[in-house]
């Protein structure tokens, strides 16, 4: 019998390829941004779906920091911008809608999956548990967005939880975690360095949402499950 | 063709969806229709089975970590490593079991303590 376990990181890597693109990562813990619990974020942005910060606890984007090494490519792996541009635009979820309804997981798309040693799994995960407090935490998904990379629209309506997305880029407002929100299609647009987004997936009121990237951008993402006291 | 046992029932490729790899197949009951369920009491109970083995994995760690401490004379560190094994010791009841409903709620219980 396979263990219960979901999560990705529990696979055994297939051969990787080196991915040290990050660099000039602030990697020091700065006071001045501590660990909060949940309801101390302060949020740059916030609707009545999702928020976003850029006030990321550096004791955590620390332990994102560094050389991660990615998983081979999948076969069909051809990053491009006018591809991405489409798949993340809004006649493109008004076709899925009419032609496919509900999408859980997007096949469509272009990224890099990053391997997740477990020594450095483990503080990411305590980090957060001190910000998501009585809360089991799972990783859903880390990965290298390249230049041309993109996720497809979806809505995740099969794991309802709180989701949390960390992701950087060097450079803001190339790339963009775009979502519906009341019938509009809202496009966050991220900002240089670290980005924190949390939004609630939940099977009665499914978020759509898709990833666009014009330059390399590295996103970890996690399910928050409010299961313990 | 005489694969399937006398008194067995061919349930098909993938009879319980919500548990494709099979890893709560001890939980997995046949209903009278046919049917293939899952008995959610018995797949809490391996769920928490994984979760006491990985526990009792990081707490002979923890062990052999305080046992150092001990023979260095680290008494503070001693004294954290212990209250650490008391957290993993006592995670079972910091389960709040009133919110898990479903296969779902139980594959995704995984306390921080014990990754």
């Amino acid at each position: 019998m396979k263990d219960p376990q979901l999560d990705f990181e529990m696979a055994v890597p297939s051969m990787g390829c080196k991915s040290g693109w990050i660099t000039n990562v602030k990697e020091e813990v700065d006071p001045d941004i501590p660990s909060v619990e949940e309801e101390s974020i302060e949020w740059d942005e916030t609707s009545s779906r999702i928020s976003m910060t850029t006030k990321v606890p550096t004791n955590l984007c620390k332990w994102l920091t560094g050389e991660w090494t990615c998983h081979k490519d999948a076969p069909g792996f051809n990053p491009d911008r006018s591809v991405a541009s489409l798949v993340c635009s809004e006649q493109s979820l008004i076709d899925i809608e009419r032609d496919v309804g509900d999408v859980e997981k997007s096949d469509n798309k272009c990224l890099r999956r990053v391997q997740v040693p477990r020594q450095r799994l483990g503080p990411i995960i305590h980090h957060l548990a001190r910000i998501y407090t009585k809360s089991s935490i799972q990783l859903s998904g880390f990965f290298l967005y390249p230049d041309g990379g993109y996720m497809g629209w979806h809505t995740n309506s099969d794991a309802p939880c709180t989701r949390v997305y960390i992701t950087h880029v060097a450079e803001g407002g190339k790339s963009f975690f775009r979502y519906r929100d009341n019938g509009e299609c809202v496009t966050s647009w991220d900002r240089p360095g670290w980005n924190l987004r949390q939004f609630e997936v939940t099977k009665d009121n499914p978020l759509w949402h898709c990833v666009y990237a014009e330059l390399p951008r590295l996103s970890i993402g996690f399910r928050i499950n409010r299961n313990l006291l | 063709m005489g694969r399937v046992p006398e008194g067995a029932i061919e349930v098909g490729s993938n009879p319980v969806p919500e548990d494709k790899g099979g890893a709560f197949f001890e939980a997995w009951e046949l209903t009278d229709d046919g049917e293939v369920v899952i008995n959610l009491e018995k797949a809490k109970e391996i769920r928490m089975a994984w979760l006491r083995k990985k526990r009792d994995g990081i707490l002979k760690g923890l062990d052999a970590a305080q046992f150092q401490c001990y023979c260095s004379k680290e008494q503070d560190k001693q004294d954290k490593l212990e209250s650490m094994k008391q957290e993993l010791r006592d995670f079972p009841e910091k389960i709040n079991w009133d919110v898990i409903v479903s296969l779902h709620d139980i594959k995704h219980l995984l306390p921080p303590i014990l990754i």
